[in-house]
């Protein structure tokens, strides 16, 4: 999927609750396992602004349309992207639960029902039980979802080559290249010199920018280097 | 020749962009399980999205006695 830039946030390091208090990276904390226990979410919100703030800002930076967006996680990063993804005021291509859950279901409105959720778990899962899948379908679903299928692997807490080609396979119909949908970038010949430096680095040709001494050079190569 | 750059900011956050950023139509944002970082996909994250997945699985087996609790 060339055509794909991937973001990949790390969690807070926060005190978890059922892990005797030891810190590590959260989402947010947990206190149990059970679906009461999944109703104490300390922190889940100011998770669920991060990872909104970060489809905003590529919107705003990029001007990429948000069903071009995806939300994915694997347990309690899934949990999270379900929250969020559902939540949000504007509709994405997808979301992608790997062995999650619906968290904080008291609090949990749909407002994207036609958004297509792939939840893949499984069947020997005893972290995450593969019950609790079918539960958080069906309560995503009571809630207005059009479009959430869980599908079964024979697998404990983790993800097989099976699972992650059908993710691939589920993305490939959500998001395939579309060159109408390419982002829109800044002109080279518009930016600063040192907008143009940055923009030379992300592209991996700083090396082929050593000697280049006027701007109209950095420009040309920016340009070229997108030309290709 | 790699056809993607991987960057990394102050918080932890992992970008993988296609290396021609101007090829770039699509978004995918992966949120890891507990205890895990978005580190471990630092140096295979370029490649495509199996290793990505692969890498979850690999951060995913933390040896740790609190591994029955991770989520």
């Amino acid at each position: 999927m060339p055509h794909v830039k991937f973001i990949l946030p790390t969690a807070p390091t926060n005190p978890v609750t059922m892990n005797m208090g030891m810190a590590m990276p959260s989402w947010y904390d947990i206190v149990g396992l059970d679906e009461r226990s999944n109703e104490n979410c300390a922190g889940i919100a100011e998770s669920q602004a991060r990872i909104a703030g970060i489809l905003d800002q590529e919107h705003a930076d990029t001007g990429l349309p948000y069903d071009r967006m995806v939300l994915a996680g694997f347990s309690q990063g899934g949990a999270l992207s379900l929250y969020t993804g559902m939540q949000l005021p504007e509709k994405l291509a997808a979301v992608v639960v790997m062995s999650g859950y619906l968290p904080h279901a008291s609090a949990f409105q749909v407002q994207q029902p036609s958004v297509p959720v792939w939840h893949g778990h499984g069947t020997q899962d005893m972290v995450v039980r593969y019950s609790l899948a079918e539960k958080s379908r069906d309560a995503v679903v009571s809630k207005g979802a059009e479009n959430y299928t869980v599908h079964k692997y024979p697998i404990a807490h983790t993800v097989s080559p099976e699972e992650i080609g059908d993710v691939l396979q589920f993305l490939l119909t959500r998001i395939p290249d579309d060159a109408t949908c390419r982002i829109k970038l800044q002109d080279p010949a518009e930016m600063s010199v040192k907008e143009l430096k940055v923009a030379i680095r992300k592209a991996g040709l700083t090396s082929q920018s050593v000697g280049l001494m006027e701007k109209f050079e950095f420009v040309k190569l920016l340009q070229d280097h997108r030309a290709k | 020749m790699a056809t993607f750059v991987t960057a990394k900011t102050g918080d932890g956050t992992v970008i993988v962009s296609p290396k021609n950023e101007a090829d770039q139509s699509a978004l995918v944002v992966i949120a890891h399980g507990l205890g895990d970082t978005a580190e471990g996909f630092e140096d295979v994250a370029q490649v495509r999205l199996l290793d990505l997945f692969a890498v979850v699985v690999q951060a995913k087996r933390i040896d740790s006695p609190f591994q029955a609790n991770l989520t």
